[in-house]
């Protein structure tokens, strides 16, 4: 009974020991050998909440510059996600060298389909100022922005390989969660619910930076919902980007074998520029004059968002 | 003295299936896709792991997320030697 108690006792610290050490019971990884920090509580738990705070306002500010990328900048396709993902890798200060020339050559692949993306942007923009956008002119500049789009890939290839060769097995698997990532959050904002005026929203977005009034939220709100665009089809981009980071990963890793990125490319390119073009066509007539040159400044400073000011 | 060395991991393996499920609780609360970008992460036993909520994040071999409970003294290290690397995308590249 005595030994009962005891392996009891060493039970319990032992499964404590479990909790508080390791991770989820899902995870494969080893700690041995590692050492844990425990919590202790801060001497400042007002000082703590003001951190959290700030965090929580950075992460939020972080994520709504994101989500407003991905509603604006289509050309790149799957090849921009990865230039965007290295932003972010971590890597070690004697592989930045090395990766910024690797981002240089992803920036250089997507210069014809940047440069058509920023002419539809500069006619959307001249649009939207004057209050009338010219439907013929924005169609020709998206049907060379999508065409250009379709051909990033092949281009790309070289730059892809070189990366994936520069990286460390655990780095791999980090960019291909990343690609992964912003594959998800640019199927969120191009997928919203025409009209939506949810926390996150493009409406949201828009009231908030152009100070809309609810009357005229509701008016877009309902304008955009009568002439809701068909649901943006993903499917091309799903299969690429699930191929993409399940090969990324592993050493057989090429990028030239994949046959289907152009189409899938092209294909974001196509659905996310008739989105937003959609958008702004359905937004201007309803705006003061003030707002559509506030909004205008905003679609050109957009223009600065795909690494032309590096 | 087998009896005694059977009973002890009898009751070990109970102890621990019972209190299993506390640990793996919280596996449902992991980084949103926004923090996955905007964020670099560290590298430690061989993952990326991110420092969000309070917690260490990564994902396991299978895809999983997991997190560590308690702070590894690498990532405790890291984390107050180096401020957090977070990325804005708007009007041209930036961090801070």
């Amino acid at each position: 009974m005595r030994s009962a108690k005891a392996a009891l006792i060493v039970a319990i610290v032992l499964a404590a020991g479990c909790k508080q050490e390791n991770q989820t019971t899902q995870t494969s990884a080893s700690v041995a050998g590692s050492s844990s920090v425990t919590t202790t509580p801060s001497a400042s738990a007002s000082a703590s909440a003001e951190q959290a705070e700030d965090d929580s306002a950075d992460e939020e500010e972080a994520a709504e510059q994101v989500r407003t990328h991905h509603r604006h900048h289509h050309h790149g396709g799957v090849a921009m996600f990865v230039r965007m993902a290295i932003d972010t890798l971590g890597v070690a200060p004697e592989k930045k060298t090395q990766l910024e020339k690797i981002q240089s050559d992803l920036h250089t692949a997507m210069a014809p389909a940047r440069d058509a993306a920023k002419n539809v942007k500069t006619v959307l923009a001249d649009g939207v100022a004057s209050g009338n956008i010219d439907k013929a002119k924005v169609d020709a500049a998206v049907a060379k922005e999508d065409a250009a789009a379709a051909n990033v890939h092949g281009a790309a290839s070289d730059a892809l390989n070189a990366l994936h060769a520069a990286l460390s097995p655990e780095e791999r698997q980090a960019l291909a969660d990343k690609v992964e990532a912003h594959a998800e959050i640019w199927k969120k904002v191009n997928t919203e619910a025409a009209g939506s005026k949810e926390k996150g929203s493009h409406l949201e977005h828009l009231q908030k930076t152009l100070g809309l009034s609810q009357d005229q939220v509701d008016k877009i709100s309902a304008a955009l919902q009568k002439n809701a665009l068909p649901k943006t089809d993903t499917a091309a981009m799903d299969t690429y980007v699930s191929a993409f980071t399940k090969a990324f990963p592993t050493d057989t890793f090429d990028a030239k074998t994949f046959n289907q990125a152009n189409a899938a490319n092209g294909a974001m390119a196509k659905h996310g520029t008739a989105r937003m073009v959609h958008f702004y066509e359905t937004v201007t007539p309803l705006l003061t004059p003030e707002q559509r040159t506030k909004l205008a400044d905003k679609l050109r400073e957009r223009m600065k968002d795909d690494g032309d000011t590096k | 003295m087998k009896t005694k060395i059977l009973v002890t991991l009898g009751v070990a393996t109970l102890a621990l299936a019972a209190l299993a499920p506390l640990a793996a609780a919280q596996d449902n609360d992991y980084p949103p896709p926004e923090v996955i970008v905007t964020m670099s992460p560290v590298y430690y036993e061989g993952h990326a792991a991110y420092w969000w909520h309070n917690h260490w994040h990564y994902r396991d071999a299978h895809g999983h997320w997991g997190h560590y409970n308690a702070e590894p003294k690498f990532l405790h290290d890291h984390r107050y030697g180096h401020p957090a690397d977070r990325h804005y995308y708007a009007g041209g590249y930036h961090r801070r």
